[in-house]
């Protein structure tokens, strides 16, 4: 038992020996991804001094000292082309050393008090920011160093590392004109550090000065330092000289050159695969999200996840679901005109058996209308009424009870909406869908003429003018604006059809309907009940008796030939009598009608002439 | 003699947890690559030393991976007092690629120094030792890696390692 205490005091100090040699591969975040590594300046930032627990910190931290410098010219003007990647770097304990004699666990080393300068935040393990870059984004044109350390400090060199306090993402910026631009200061640092630069010189000549195309423009001129005269700088406020102002049109264009430089499109070929993913070491159940960071401009991506779901994707920034526990290889071939590479990184994913997940989706819905098309169809995806549904965990599926709508499901729709997570825990809400029909009826019609019947009247229905209208879904009903036509409607007449679909959606048409009023041999009688025509056939004088009382008397009459024509019309005649004589001496041989109008009816009577 | 049971179960562990790193890890420290290629790929070498101030210099890791170094190199054109020259060389010893690093154990250190967190000051120390790497596009052809130093006009070589 005394053994095993003592053993129990050296094994958790053998397993932090062994944790702190463990392999460089390390999960990464895009901060800012603009481009194929190969069209970039790739600024890659590690971090110091933050435990597991604040490895989101950290992302906070490097974004927004990534944001301050790309809201900075010239790095404004390129964020089109620079990609930022952070590293997560997992130390063991927060923060710096305050004495460099004395290191703390932290990953890198970083300490104030470094050469006895209480500032001067140093990296000690310089070579492990090396590896740590190297392993995880070897394409890097910039590496950076930020501690989590709210004390002010920062340090230059080949990885400048700089402080979370609110000032030192300047001295970053200031040391990354040195590395990145080969900047001098333009403050005087002392004459060790003289020397002809392009922002730095003895020539005081505006002719030769090698800033001399900058000169008189934006407060450029030639300027010496007073520790030291024969030494000049091209500006005086410049962030080479003070952390705070901008860079000079100098020093500005320097790091231009460069940037433009590294955007340059290369000479065509073929890709080289390369990958990283948030999180490496995951619960059974937990999802991953892959980043390609393949240079050489790829057009196309074949993922592969051993374990993982899905087993393959062809998408540039894939997510994948790990379910069982295991180290699971992933592979990526990276495609475009010019062929070809593959990258297979071994046991890259290390998935712990889960902790069990018992909690359902969070359901985020809305609803939604959606239109159904000209075959009168609709159909709506689990995403259109999805607004955000997340799960602790990863969400397998989204599902919904309906998602083919039809006419006969105009109007609201009550559906269900249901999400199933990586564990098979499920939710379900309700969601109104809304069917309209937007698609107006199409009217199909066709003119039409017609005659009116023997009482002088004819009847219009719209299936007689109807030529094929159609809608989407289906018509309801077709009208017409007029469909009685009498003697007064003769000729043509613009008539209105109405076409209306199940959904409400209603059309019109303008159709013309030519009355003609034409009377047929067999449309009148030469005998009614209460009226007797004689002779018939006639010679120059027609009797008509009416047989019944006096009511019967018509106002008016007119004769009309076969073709309907008006051959005489009548209106002086004796009402109370019981006979009218007609005389039709001036009419030729043939058949005539005699039209009879009173106050209600019209009435006809055939007869024919023989001369 | 407990002391010496709990010394050999330690030393015993050591070893045990020592051979528990990935084969991966390993293969990085011994000069191979992180990854398996399925195809050749260019490849970024980066090759860590550390020196000391006696010129004592020793390889301590180097890492390979996938990649194109681009923009202006690293190397200084013409070395200075003090500075190394890193050779990458064939089987026959004869210069695969050449880069001049400034003395590493000579660091320019920017500060601030005063309460006035916008201005900074400049200070150069020389350390006694120090560690550095140089990163270089990947050769085939390198097998070995001569260190030399520029002193006097004229270059000493330290050491050579056998790279492969």
């Amino acid at each position: 038992m005394k053994n095993i205490q003592k053993y129990g005091l050296f094994f958790p100090l053998l397993l932090l020996l062994c944790g702190s040699i463990q392999g460089q591969i390390m999960p990464v975040e895009v901060i800012h991804f603009s481009t194929t590594p190969s069209q970039a300046t790739n600024i890659v930032i590690v971090g110091d001094g933050y435990t597991l627990e604040q490895q989101d910190k950290f992302i906070i931290d490097a974004r927004k000292a990534s944001i301050e410098m790309l809201n900075q010219l010239p790095w404004r003007n390129y964020r089109g082309s620079i990609n930022v990647i952070a590293i997560k770097v997992v130390s063991e304990v927060t923060g710096a050393s305050r004495d460099p004699n004395k290191l703390i666990n932290n990953y890198f080393g970083s300490s104030y008090w470094s050469f006895n300068i209480e500032r001067l935040l140093y990296a000690w393990h310089s070579s492990k920011v090396g590896n740590v870059l190297m392993s995880n984004a070897p394409f890097y044109d910039i590496g950076v160093i930020v501690v989590n350390d709210n004390k002010y400090g920062g340090s230059g060199g080949t990885f400048s590392a700089f402080s979370t306090h609110q000032s030192a993402t300047e001295i970053m910026i200031h040391e990354i004109g040195h590395s990145f631009g080969r900047l001098s200061d333009e403050y005087w640092a002392g004459p060790q550090y003289a020397r002809e630069n392009s922002n730095m010189t003895q020539n005081t000549n505006p002719e030769t000065v090698i800033w001399k195309r900058f000169l008189n423009r934006n407060e450029v001129g030639i300027y010496p330092h007073a520790e030291s005269p024969t030494w000049h700088r091209p500006h005086q406020n410049c962030k080479m000289r003070f952390l705070g102002p901008p860079f000079c049109g100098v020093c500005s264009n320097e790091l231009t050159v460069r940037l433009q430089n590294l955007s340059r499109v290369p000479p065509p070929t073929r890709p080289i695969a390369f990958f990283g993913a948030d999180i490496l070491e995951i619960e059974a159940g937990k999802t991953v999200n892959f980043f390609d960071f393949s240079s050489y401009a790829p057009t196309g991506w074949e993922w592969e996840f051993e374990g993982g779901t899905p087993k393959s994707s062809t998408d540039r920034y894939p997510r994948v679901t790990y379910k069982t526990a295991g180290n699971f290889n992933v592979t990526l071939k990276a495609k475009n005109a010019n062929g070809e590479n593959v990258l297979l990184r071994n046991d890259f994913i290390t998935v712990l058996p889960g902790m069990g997940d018992n909690t359902p989706p969070t359901i985020k819905i809305k609803n939604i209308k959606v239109a159904l098309d000209k075959n009168g169809i609709a159909t709506v995806k689990p995403e259109d009424v999805d607004d955000g549904t997340f799960d602790d965990v990863a969400l397998e599926s989204l599902e919904l009870s309906k998602t083919e709508f039809c006419c006969e499901d105009h109007g609201e729709n009550v559906v269900v909406f249901k999400a199933t997570d990586t564990s098979g825990n499920t939710a379900s809400e309700k969601v109104i869908i809304t069917v309209v029909d937007k698609i107006l009826p199409t009217p199909k019609t066709k003119n039409i003429t017609i005659q009116l019947d023997e009482n002088g009247f004819a009847s219009l229905k719209p299936k007689d003018v109807d030529d094929g209208s159609f809608d989407n879904c289906s018509i309801k009903s077709m009208s017409l604006s007029k469909t009685e036509f009498g003697i007064g409607d003769s000729g043509e007449n613009k008539v209105i059809f109405t076409v209306i679909d199940v959904c409400g959606n209603s059309c019109e048409a303008e159709i013309i309907v030519t009355v003609e009023i034409f009377l047929s041999a067999d449309s009148g009688n030469a005998e009614l009940d209460n009226i007797k025509l004689y002779p018939n056939p006639a010679n120059d004088l027609v009797v008509i008796e009416f047989l019944q009382s006096h009511d019967q008397m018509p106002q008016s009459l007119q004769i009309l030939d076969l073709n309907g024509r008006l051959m005489k019309e009548v209106t002086q005649f004796e009402k109370t009598g019981k006979f009218i004589y007609l005389d039709v001496n001036g009419l030729p041989s043939g058949q005539y009608f005699v039209r009879f109008y009173n106050q209600t009816t019209v009435q006809v009577l055939r007869f024919v002439i023989e001369k | 003699m407990k002391f010496f049971s709990l010394f050999s179960f330690t030393f015993c562990l050591l070893i045990f947890i020592s051979s528990c790193k990935s084969s991966r890890e390993q293969a990085q420290e011994d000069g191979s690559k992180v990854d398996f290629v399925v195809q050749e790929t260019p490849e970024i070498l980066s090759v860590n030393f550390s020196l000391k101030s006696n010129d004592s210099i020793n390889m301590i890791s180097s890492i390979k991976n996938f990649g194109r170094l681009r923009g202006e190199s690293d190397s200084k054109s013409e070395p200075s007092e003090g500075d190394l020259i890193i050779s990458f060389l064939n089987e026959s010893n004869t210069v695969c690629t050449q880069t001049i690093l400034q003395n590493p154990l000579v660091k320019r250190l920017e500060y601030s120094e005063t309460d006035d967190i916008s201005t900074l000051s400049s200070k150069t120390v020389e350390l006694d030792s120090v560690e550095f790497f140089v990163r270089v596009q990947y050769d085939p052809c390198f097998k070995h890696i001569k260190v030399g130093k520029f002193t006097e006009d004229k270059i000493i070589d330290i050491k050579v390692f056998r790279f492969f």
